[in-house]
């Protein structure tokens, strides 16, 4: 070996060149690696010296480098009446593009065991190609599945014949029992689940297939699967299949082209990934009885393209004439719509292109198709847990004029989350053992990757079932779980992120029974979640026994108490103590302020949330300056397009609105709508918020027309991913009713007004601020029609709760008496009305 | 050594302390030298020496019988991993200053069946791994972690926080650098 220009980047190349020529069959090697390097002479040799190498370490494995096979050209006959090893071979099965197979019985035993036997073709085999096959073997014969055709042994014959000895599979290729049989799409469900369960156990034991095809899927006649041939693909390097067609330096592989994955057909390393792949394939044909590619008219150059780069049709898309009579239904429409949705996604996310965004393992993906049979959400959906995430969350959020505001207290959380995280990650740095369990078990599960990598809810799971062996060691089971329960808040899985905390605070318990700094921590991770489950008492509870404790053990981190103190003004904010919250949240900031000037994301929180309190405080002034501050901070932090940046411009809008600068407010909404509509899409919850904020604001302007074109953008979204107890349908509704009333309207405003009420009957407790809200609005409507006699019960009767719910200052408030004071105007009882005047002036 | 106090230096490299891998080393240092001069002076020529079996005994003796996370054990012999390499290439050394015209035989192993013993120059081996760790580390770690170490795949690649798949590549490849480095020495 050369000393001289050893550089990382030669070593690196050689090492390629090295794999790529290992790819080959042993005795291609040297030509390949001539091919590629014809004038880099240099590295050409060094790498041949190490192919050279390679081979001597294979030869000290075991066997005599002496025997080159001789190519003895066996003909299938020859076989029939000999004896090999202890097998005496009785007739030929048939012949394949890898070898010639037999049926064999044992010659050396009482009972009678019948077994196949399968030769290699000659011209691949070589020293170190028996070599392998003699290694592999022994972990081949270790595959031990119900479902898998067992190697019962393997060998080499006197005159350098490799054979292997398998269990005898009395059975019919998968595609030709289901058709025969007449499988419905369910039977045929159960049969993939049987063979993803054998593809399962062979991956726990690092066992490829590569090379499944119905053709090596057997059915037995009582109905269950036997794959044969498992992971004879790897015993043979480089055999060319006769399938293939003309053989080139980079296809000659032994796999089936059109079952094969696109790194398989590009000649790249292969994994397990490979295999699901090729479920996909699989699936795809048991379900429509085609595959995903027509490959028969292709030439070698154009299949690469064909299976790397065309997307794979949806299976409910290819599903032709013939087939209800196959799979026993009555129409096509039939057999489709079984197959559209689920199917179509378990099918589609197998058959990714690459294969880190394939199933993480054939289990994940016999998993679902369970999860189908069960009628639960399958996670091979396209961004199913961005979705369920964002669905989650919205349905944490409140109400109009105020309601956008209370999306301010929302974003407080989506930023306190990633604070969690953020405090998660610090603590793993302490936590030993976490740091590395979680490299391991979480792998790819970065919160960061939020919902792009539907395997994160696996590695979770396994996680969490491995943690429960550690009851033995609570503080480290305690971590765990902190680390599960986080991630899981970061996916928006509030409810697994519950019950992890929660186990946390068992093995806490079990660690210092009365409790200390670390069960305190605990104990707010459990509230936060609580808190976006929309359990606001139970998190406050929780949350008042984690300050108990910190009395006693108080937190160094000045920022562990800003955000605990954040967590508590939040609580009490949500449950409408704003009075007590505001000097909480005040306090959190100035710690903010003062040990994390620039920690921008934190202090866009911070700001925002004060803000939020201040409003709601009526201090309109003060919480316009904290929204200039909190805007600022998150444009420093996020840049100019980012979701918690619109989280943040929808309240201050409605904050500028109610400072009374209009031109500013219709242009931060539009900023916020543009921004929302870009980042989720014209469908998604949160733009929906912005575009009936936006609604209301116009309809204050008496834009009603625009108004009403706004709501019913947002209603257009009802029963699609705005469900009747989302909050944003109602308040819809209700601007919706308001604007028909400002266009004069009254019957169809009446009707709108009605069922927002209706609907928040049905979804908020009785009593609830906005419950009250909508009966306040429906006055102000009898108002407007003169129905003087219905609107003045409704609307005083209102007014009297809403002050016990929100307090004298709360804008709803203001607003219910502003509706009376109309209320007595339009009566000409104008004492009346000056009296809710002056008591409506003293809300700002 | 007090296996407590191993265990805690365990937890400080799995924490990443600054220094804890070198007091790890100098802990489990003494440990593997009384064992492993112990087993090389009852050695018969030709005697196959097995590294692995070095770091198991120092294991056991180091931490106990007690259960650790496997990940503790993985970081503890990959520490343990470079402590015996020192070790095994210095006695040889040693013995090659005595002039004896025989150096220690220790087997590249597979874990497969089959396996033959065959020697090597721990001296020219661990001088051919040098020259492999100045351009490429990472591969020369995954051979001292598995050929020192005894470490299986996925234990290597947890050490060095890489893919197995990764080791496993980068061992075939370094295994074969290595032995065309002996090879044409």
């Amino acid at each position: 070996m050369r000393d001289h220009g050893l550089t990382p980047a030669r070593v690196e190349r050689m090492q390629e060149l090295f794999e790529l020529a290992l790819e080959h069959p042993s005795d291609e090697r040297h030509a390949f690696i001539a091919t590629v390097l014809p004038d880099d002479a240099a590295l050409r040799d060094e790498v041949l010296g190490l192919l050279d190498a390679h081979a001597l370490v294979d030869s000290r494995l075991g066997m005599p480098l002496s025997s080159r096979l001789s190519g003895v050209a066996a003909t299938g006959d020859a076989w029939i009446g000999q004896r090999v090893g202890s097998y005496e071979i009785v007739r030929m099965i048939g012949v394949g593009g890898m070898g010639a197979v037999y049926e064999a019985r044992r010659a050396d035993e009482q009972f009678d065991k019948r077994v196949a036997m399968k030769f290699l073709h000659r011209h691949a085999d070589g020293p170190a190609a028996v070599r392998r096959f003699k290694a592999e073997r022994q972990i081949l014969a270790s595959l031990d599945h119900p479902n898998i055709a067992a190697l019962i042994d393997g060998g080499i014959t006197t005159d350098s014949q490799p054979y292997f000895v398998m269990d005898y599979v009395d059975g019919k290729p998968l595609t030709q029992w289901c058709d025969e049989h007449r499988l419905t799409i369910k039977q045929r469900l159960g049969l993939f689940q049987q063979i993803a369960a054998a593809v399962q156990s062979a991956h726990q034991a690092l066992v490829v297939h590569r090379d499944l095809k119905p053709g090596n899927i057997l059915v037995t006649a009582d109905g269950r699967v036997k794959l044969l041939d498992f992971g004879i693909a790897r015993l043979l390097p480089a055999e060319s299949d006769a399938d293939v067609g003309p053989s080139t330096l980079t296809s000659v592989r032994s796999f089936t082209p059109e079952y094969a994955a696109p790194e398989q057909i590009r000649g790249e390393p292969t994994g397990t990934g490979a295999d699901v792949y090729t479920l996909g394939v699989l699936l795809f044909e048991l379900l429509t009885g085609t595959r995903p590619f027509d490959l028969r008219d292709h030439r070698l150059a154009e299949l690469e393209r064909v299976v790397c780069e065309t997307p794979a049709p949806a299976p409910s898309t290819r599903v032709g004439p013939e087939r209800p009579e196959e799979v026993g239904e009555r129409s096509v429409a039939k057999v489709r719509s079984q197959i559209a949705g689920d199917l179509d996604a378990i099918v589609l996310m197998a058959l990714r292109k690459e294969p880190s965004r394939r199933y993480g393992s054939a289990e994940a993906m016999s998993r679902d198709v369970q999860a189908h049979l069960d009628g639960h959400p399958v996670s091979g959906r396209p961004d199913g847990l961005v979705y369920r995430m964002r669905k989650l969350v919205a349905r944490r959020s409140l109400e109009t004029a105020a309601v956008t505001v209370a999306a301010a207290s929302l974003i407080a959380g989506l930023v306190g989350v990633s604070l969690q995280a953020r405090r998660a990650r610090a603590e793993e740095q302490r936590a030993v053992q976490v740091t590395a369990f979680l490299t391991t078990m979480l792998g790819s599960a970065n919160p960061a990757s939020l919902g792009k990598d539907v395997t994160v809810h696996e590695v979770l799971d396994t996680a969490a079932r491995r943690a429960d062996a550690l009851v033995g060691s609570p503080a480290l089971d305690a971590e765990i779980r902190n680390v599960i329960g986080d991630t899981y808040m970061a996916l928006g899985e509030f409810q697994s992120a519950e019950a992890q905390f929660g186990r946390a605070l068992a093995a806490h318990r079990r660690r210092v029974p009365e409790g200390d700094g670390r069960t305190a921590r605990a104990y707010a991770r459990q509230s936060n979640a609580l808190e976006y489950l929309g359990e606001y008492a139970a998190a406050d509870s929780v949350l008042r026994l984690a300050a108990a404790l910190l009395q006693r053990h108080p937190d160094d981190d000045p920022l562990h108490r800003a955000e605990f103190l954040d967590q508590r003004g939040r609580i009490l904010g949500r449950l409408g103590k704003v009075a007590e919250s505001e000097p909480l949240i005040r306090e959190a900031l100035e710690l903010g302020l003062r040990y994390a000037p620039d920690k921008d994301s934190l202090l866009a929180t911070l700001y925002g949330n004060l803000g939020y309190v201040s409003l709601e405080l009526g201090r309109v002034p003060q919480s316009e300056s904290l929204y200039v501050e909190a805007v600022a901070a998150a444009r420093r932090a996020f840049g100019n397009e980012h979701a918690d940046l619109a989280s943040l411009l929808s309240p201050y809008a409605s904050v500028l609105e109610r400072a009374g600068k209009i031109e500013q407010a219709d242009t931060v909404y539009r900023e916020t709508l543009a921004m929302r509509r870009k980042l989720l899409g014209g469908e998604h919850p949160e733009y929906a918020w912005t575009m009936f904020s936006y609604a209301d604001f116009l309809l204050g302007l008496g834009r009603y027309d625009q108004s009403a074109k706004w709501c019913r953008e947002v209603l257009k979204l009802r029963g699609k991913s705005l469900p009747d107890t989302h909050p944003a349908v109602a308040t819809a509704m209700a601007v919706l009713g308001r604007s028909l009333d400002g266009m004069d309207s009254l019957a169809a405003g009446e009707r709108w007004l009605r069922e927002s009420l209706r609907l928040r009957q049905q979804a908020l407790p009785a009593g609830h601020w906005l419950i009250l809200s909508s009966e306040s609005i429906l006055g102000g409507h009898m108002v407007r029609a003169k129905r003087f006699a219905e609107a003045e019960p409704l609307l005083l009767s209102a007014e009297r709760r809403l002050v016990v719910a929100r307090g004298e200052r709360a804008p709803v408030v203001r607003d219910a008496r502003n509706r009376i004071v109309g209320l007595y105007a339009a009566m000409g009882e104008t004492a009346k009305a000056a009296e809710w005047k002056a008591k409506a002036m003293a809300t700002p | 050594m007090a296996a407590m106090e191993i265990t805690a230096i365990l937890n400080d490299v799995q924490n990443r302390v600054p220094g804890a891998a070198d007091r790890l080393g100098r802990a489990v240092f003494e440990d593997l030298h009384r064992i492993a001069g112990a087993a090389m002076r009852g050695e018969q020529i030709g005697h196959t020496l097995q590294p692995t079996e070095l770091v198991d005994a120092a294991f056991v003796r180091a931490i106990g019988q007690r259960e650790i996370p496997w990940e503790s054990r993985a970081h503890f012999f990959a520490v343990a991993a470079q402590t015996i390499r020192r070790i095994l290439v210095d006695h040889a050394r040693a013995r090659r200053r005595q002039k004896r015209d025989f150096g220690l035989r220790v087997t590249f192993d597979e874990g497969v069946a089959e396996v033959e013993a065959t020697s090597l120059d721990l001296i020219a081996l661990d001088d051919a791994l040098q020259q492999l760790d100045a351009a490429a580390p990472r591969q020369a770690k995954v051979v001292e972690l598995r050929f020192f170490g005894g470490l299986e795949i996925d234990e290597t690649a947890h050490a060095l926080g890489i893919s197995p798949a990764t080791v496993k590549r980068d061992w075939i490849f370094a295994r074969a650098f290595l032995l065309r480095s002996l090879a044409t020495a």
